[in-house]
């Protein structure tokens, strides 16, 4: 009786994690007034992906998305896509290496070279997939229970130092429903829920579909609430105004705390909160793009983690010249040129084809 | 080497001069060796025994008396009389009976004695093992102040018996294995039936039986044996070690198999988790708060231990927005005229006092005290006044020194070291971020290992309260 399998919690714990990383530090993206509403609507059309991905899996007995691909799409395509998800994993894990990287030359270095920063990342995020994914599944609890801790403690001491005012979300709904719906299709869905998608790889050691779908759900339903109640906080503290202006919000609310002039400056203290998030985050994808190399190209286990993570990090340098191209590229093009394709209209079309494919009962 | 001989000689191999010349030539001449002729019944015997392994008393009162009862007897055959000795003599004595030379030689050096009678082909072996060994004495290390205060001993024997004490439990069992190809050292394992995973008592098994070591004389080196080698370098124990036979009654409760070696009063106990090295038997001996409380206060100095001094460059080089202005101005005037930055003003007192404590462990008893006036006023107190290090510095290292010893086993704190040193050179380098980065990769290693498949660390499932059925 060794524990093979990776127990709910934890599992729970790793979506959770994932899904907040970065998307709690960069909040939702603040483009209408209500932005902490755009969250909660999102919300309902993320969980279609539960659907599709919960159905994806059951049809064809808990198999992980590389060999689904090639189920459903023969062989040479099948790898081609396989090919194109691990780039598309690896194109992410930069992109949030670049974010955490913007986030600390912005809050705690500002003279420090950045390949000598990202290195040092990308080596211990190599490390940390070395593990495999129960290992990361243990790490994340760990992370999660610090980032629950400080942000219970970050809405705690802003109350005490009175900056909470709630009249600062006011005038609610100035311009009607409609921006904020539309919000929610174009930003929320896609970033962070849709980049759930990458479990899929795991799900022969992580349970299956059923699994999938009720620990998914419940870990939807969680970071909905955690980003709700954050976008909350800094809408509260900041106004909206001060909000849509401000590149890292939750940072710019810390600021804010003051208790006896003894506890202040906690921006700091949480900018180092996301590192861990991101770190995990960046674990799972290229994991993930790790296992999608040796499912193609039948190496040893563990063989490309090191040179994928350093290649990540040049990534995340040579992506974009600076900061504002490296938002507009997120908030823009990468949505309607990768994670729409990626991550509705590819998984969609394979579950046509195998539903076509292998019809009930003569699966397989 | 029966048959080369019985070549040679080309007589009986059980004839009492063709025994003492094998016995010569195996052993040659060494001194602990009695070869002692003796009348077994009516006919000629002879005893063997390394004079070493037992003591002479023993064998005069157990062993020889009863071959002196045994002549009285009226004649009878060879078979009869060795079947006397073996039945009545010696029923007491644990004994047994080999039908060739082949293992005698081997069994002599574990401490038994064997009976020979001249001409006859099976040799009595009887158990005469009685050694001196330190008596139960309390643990010098892991001490409580409430609790059971006996301690392992060198000898394998009595720390068997003081676990056996413990549980009077048909279920307890104990297996022996021999290490070391030079020095056979007996080796035995403790668990309790059906409590313990076979999975994991398979692979104990398996490590032992499969070992290429040449000698043993602590149990350190089984730790090293039975450390888990499989993903990397892993600088956290995953063998939990005790001299305390409490602690390992408790941890083997909780389904873990003992390790015991003889000549070691170190017990080890695999599968190790995390949280067992936080643990002292204390803690179940009170009040569940106070228990609870000490432990939470362990994990607080563990982390304390490790990042106070990189905490301390960290902040006081790269982040002073981060220390309160009145606290920043303090540790500023402190610090005027110090002629270092504080990176190495904390690296040189903490190789200080890493010089200081091996010196301490090692130096003999009747000089210690000079260490510590020496260590105290001169390094501490002098090199404040002479302005070679601040204040806050001595606060820190100090600080930093006495929360790694509050670990209960002696042997992580000491791992410890290497990571407070690493995070010190990660914090001189680039600040928070690196002292960050440093306890990613410490959490990275800890939730990555597994003790025996068992995860070392994990919050959301506990393994040892699960039972098997």
């Amino acid at each position: 009786m060794v524990p093979s399998k990776t127990n709910a919690v934890d599992m729970f714990a790793m979506q959770l994690v994932f899904l907040l990383s970065t998307s709690i530090i960069f909040g939702t993206p603040s483009v209408v007034p209500d932005s902490w509403l755009v969250g909660i609507i999102a919300f309902f059309p993320a969980c279609l992906f539960i659907v599709i991905y919960g159905a994806m899996l059951s049809s064809q007995k808990n198999l992980g998305l590389y060999p689904l691909l090639e189920k459903a799409w023969g062989k040479v395509v099948g790898r081609g896509f396989v090919l194109i998800y691990a780039t598309y994993f690896l194109y992410i894990a930069a992109r949030n290496i670049r974010d955490m990287i913007e986030l600390i030359m912005s809050a705690l270095l500002r003279m420090s070279p950045v390949p000598v920063l990202t290195t040092l990342f990308v080596l211990i995020i190599a490390y940390a997939t070395l593990g495999g994914i129960q290992a990361i599944a243990r790490f994340a609890s760990l992370v999660l229970c610090i980032v629950l801790a400080m942000l219970f403690m970050l809405a705690v001491l802003l109350m005490f130092s009175s900056s909470i005012i709630l009249e600062q979300m006011l005038p609610f709904l100035s311009k009607g429903i409609g921006p904020v719906v539309q919000s929610a299709f174009q930003h929320s869905i896609w970033f962070p829920y849709g980049e759930i998608i990458v479990f899929l790889v795991f799900q022969q050691e992580l349970g299956g579909a059923k699994g999938f779908r009720r620990v998914t759900l419940y870990a939807f339903l969680s970071a909905c609430f955690i980003l709700s109640i954050t976008d909350l906080i800094q809408v509260w503290t900041l106004g909206i105004e001060g909000k849509k202006y401000s590149s890292f919000a939750l940072l710019d609310a810390a600021r804010l705390i003051n208790i006896a002039n003894i506890i202040t400056r906690m921006d700091a203290v949480i900018a180092l909160i996301i590192i861990f998030g991101t770190l995990l985050k960046c674990s799972v994808f290229l994991f993930a793009c790790a296992e999608g190399l040796t499912h193609i190209f039948k190496g040893q286990q563990g063989k490309y983690n090191f040179p994928l993570a350093l290649l990540a990090g040049a990534f995340s340098i040579l992506v974009t010249r600076n900061s504002a191209e490296h938002m507009i590229e997120g908030l823009k093009y990468v949505i309607y040129t990768l994670h729409i394709p990626l991550q509705l209209v590819v998984p969609l079309l394979t579950l046509l084809l195998l539903r076509i494919r292998y019809r009930k009962g003569e699966s397989t | 080497m029966n048959t080369e001989n019985q070549n040679a000689i080309g007589e009986d191999p059980y004839g009492l001069e063709n025994v003492k010349k094998q016995f010569d030539q195996v052993f040659g001449n060494t001194a602990d060796l009695a070869v002692v002729s003796v009348n077994v019944g009516q006919y000629k015997g002879l005893l063997c025994y390394l004079t070493t392994m037992t003591n002479t008393d023993f064998i005069i009162d157990h062993v020889l008396n009863d071959l002196a009862l045994s002549e009285q007897k009226e004649p009878m055959g060879k078979e009869e009389t060795f079947h006397l000795l073996e039945t009545i003599h010696y029923a007491v004595l644990k004994h047994e009976t080999l039908q060739s030379m082949d293992t005698v030689m081997d069994k002599i050096v574990l401490g038994k004695a064997a009976i020979f009678i001249d001409g006859f082909q099976k040799v009595l072996v009887l158990e005469v093992r009685t050694l001196n060994s330190r008596s139960i004495e309390e643990p010098s290390t892991q001490n409580v102040v409430r609790g059971p205060k006996e301690g392992f001993t060198e000898s394998a024997d009595t720390n068997m018996s003081l676990i056996r004490r413990r549980f009077n439990n048909v279920n307890l069992r104990f297996e022996r294995f021999e290490l070391g190809y030079k020095t056979h050292t007996a080796v035995y394992i403790a668990y309790l039936n059906g409590d313990v995973d076979e999975h994991i008592l398979k692979q104990v098994r398996d490590k032992l039986n499969n070992s290429h070591i040449d000698s043993l004389f602590d149990s350190a080196k089984i730790e090293e044996l039975l450390h888990s080698k499989n993903k990397g370098v892993i600088l956290f124990p995953t063998v939990y070690n005790s001299e305390r036979p409490d602690a390992i009654c408790s941890h083997m409760i909780n389904r873990r198999i003992a390790v015991l070696v003889d000549g070691s009063p170190f017990v080890l106990i695999v599968p190790s988790l995390f949280s067992d090295f936080f643990k002292s038997p204390e803690d179940e001996y009170q009040w569940s708060l106070i228990g609870a409380f000490a432990r939470c206060l362990r994990y607080f100095a563990f982390i304390l231990s490790l990042i106070v001094p990189a905490l301390y460059i960290a902040v006081t080089s790269y982040h002073q927005e981060l220390v309160p202005t009145i606290l920043l101005t303090s540790i500023a005037a402190q610090r005027e005229g110090i002629p270092f930055p504080a990176s190495i003003e904390i690296l040189l007192m903490e190789i200080t006092f890493e010089i200081l404590r091996e010196a301490g462990t090692r130096m003999p008893r009747l000089v210690g005290p000079t260490i510590s006036i020496v260590g105290a006023l001169v390094l501490g107190e002098a090199a404040v006044q002479a302005g070679v290090v601040s204040n806050i510095n001595v606060i820190v290292v100090s600080m930093t020194a006495i929360s790694g010893f509050v670990a209960p086993i002696y042997t992580f704190g000491s791992k410890v070291r290497f990571f407070r040193f690493g995070m010190i050179i990660m914090a001189s380098v680039i600040g928070l971020y690196g002292l960050v980065l440093g306890c990613c990769l410490l959490m990275v290693q800890l939730t990555r290992i597994e003790s025996f498949g068992v995860p070392y660390v994990s919050l959301f499932s506990r393994w040892d309260k699960r039972r098997t059925t």
